[in-house]
């Protein structure tokens, strides 16, 4: 299955009059200021005096300097201080993908996946995102998974979506870590694995994702995977209720009501200490 | 006999009841924009705030003021039915980072504007429409009208028109076509690679 080929996708903010308009780009003529260069351009940009970015980063991308040419190319895709322009930001973006910078790499995926500033290639996409990936970038790691996971501009292939996937996962990208959970969980590009399951749906939990301290909640209860354990089974069902995840709010209902007051206190006590993984 | 009108009484009394405190009021209504305006400007306008900064406190503050939930679900339209539970959490979350990025981002880095609140008017049963002059250092204003509805949690924003054009109309339309070819699972797709893009790196 692949959902995209020669499909005409086109989906923009271009109706949402709202933003250009009160955004509508101003170029800011501020003073010259000598010397500078990148942190000048990125201290000006902090602090909304783009005409100085723009001119701090110009001088060094016409020198060659791909963190310049990216941060140009995104000054000319989101109009900051300049006239939102497509073509001037991919062709920024060409250039500091030559000089090897992940994020322009991925970037360009985009482009050509959506046809964005330039004609919509899915083969380029991949190709893009591959680039950025052997970089080590995890956020183009994981698009690729997921795209391949739901044969999204490329043929669905699982075991493909999980190396993809796997990879961000390892690289800490908790939403990966949750979907490689659920990958063994299933048996979906891999052999079933309970206990690989419990162990990323648990790195996941751990870095403050709800859905990942509700799943881990619920195996910990159950002995799932992992070591039965109460306590830390009604912890991550309080904070991934906390977060806003309505079936934890349920779980943990049902879970306080076979506890002693003595395990919830400890496990309510246990999530107020809890502080994300970084 | 009695028995019955009395509840049908109280029944409808509480009806009235009910309507009146769903509905917001111009008065109410300009108020809740005109402070949500004060706090924006004062964010945009702070000299002592990073453009980073002041993006996540624009997020913050619109995340506050839409209700990006039903939002969320009407722009989906009739697909919202077909979808599971499991889509519909995972497109709410990536519908609402989704909008709170394009906005902040490209409200954030906007320094000097002003907000005036210069009319509002009942619109349909439940709701106002309030009109506001957005002013800015360079450029003509510009008119913009804020669709408000009473909700549990207070004020919220359901939808945003500049020049006749409706935010979520517009949405809709764009969400209808990609689910037509893709389906829901392809919007989904979609709006998660919309937000994977890079912004400037230091």
């Amino acid at each position: 299955m692949r959902i995209l080929q020669n499909s005409n996708m086109r989906f923009s903010l271009r109706g949402w009059a709202f933003i250009a308009a009160v955004a509508a780009p101003a170029i800011l003529f501020a003073p010259s200021a000598s010397g500078a260069g990148f942190d000048e351009g990125w201290r000006a940009y902090q602090q909304g005096n783009f005409a100085i970015a723009l001119r701090e980063w110009s001088a060094l991308a016409e020198t060659g300097n791909s963190r310049a040419q990216f941060n140009l190319g995104v000054m000319y895709d989101e109009g900051r201080g300049v006239q939102e322009s497509r073509d001037m930001a991919i062709g920024w973006w060409q250039k500091a993908a030559k000089g090897g910078h992940k994020q322009a790499l991925h970037n360009l995926g985009l482009a050509n996946l959506f046809g964005r500033g330039v004609a919509k290639d899915f083969d380029k996409a991949i190709g893009f995102f591959k680039r950025a990936s052997s970089r080590g970038l995890a956020r183009s790691q994981y698009n690729l998974g997921k795209m391949y996971s739901v044969g999204f501009g490329v043929e669905q292939d699982q075991s493909e979506a999980f190396k993809w996937i796997m990879m961000a996962a390892k690289s800490g990208v908790h939403q990966a870590q949750y979907n490689i959970g659920k990958m063994y969980r299933d048996g979906v590009g891999t052999d079933a694995d309970s206990r690989a399951a419990a162990r990323w749906f648990l790195a996941a939990a751990n870095q403050g994702y709800a859905k990942a301290q509700n799943h881990i909640g619920v195996r910990l209860a159950r002995g799932d995977g992992i070591q039965r354990n109460d306590v830390e089974a009604l912890k991550w069902l309080i904070l991934a209720e906390k977060s806003g995840h309505e079936l934890a709010s349920q779980n943990r209902r049902d879970l306080a009501l076979k506890l002693t007051i003595k395990q919830r206190a400890e496990a309510k006590t246990l999530a107020a200490g809890f502080a994300p993984a970084k | 006999m009695l028995k019955r009108s009395i509840t049908i009484a109280l029944f409808v009394g509480l009806m009235a009841w009910a309507g009146t405190a769903a509905a917001t009021t111009p008065d109410g209504a300009s108020k809740f924009i005109g402070d949500l305006s004060s706090r924006a400007s004062s964010t945009l306008n702070s000299s002592g705030l990073s453009l980073n900064q002041k993006e996540a406190a624009v997020r913050q503050l619109l995340s506050e003021s839409f209700d990006l939930k039903l939002i969320g679900r009407f722009v989906l339209g009739r697909a919202w039915k077909k979808t599971s539970k499991e889509q519909r959490v995972q497109y709410q979350e990536l519908f609402e980072q989704f909008v709170l990025r394009s906005y902040s981002r490209r409200l954030g880095g906007y320094t000097g504007q002003k907000f005036n609140v210069t009319n509002a008017k009942n619109f349909g049963k439940k709701d106002v429409l309030v009109t506001t002059k957005i002013s800015r250092p360079s450029g003509p204003p510009v008119e913009a009208r804020w669709r408000v509805r009473l909700r549990k949690k207070g004020h919220k924003i359901i939808d945003v028109m500049v020049a006749g054009v409706s935010m979520v109309q517009t949405q809709k339309s764009e969400f209808r076509s990609v689910v037509k070819r893709q389906g829901v699972s392809g919007l989904i797709e979609t709006l998660r690679l919309q937000v994977s893009k890079f912004s400037a790196q230091k």
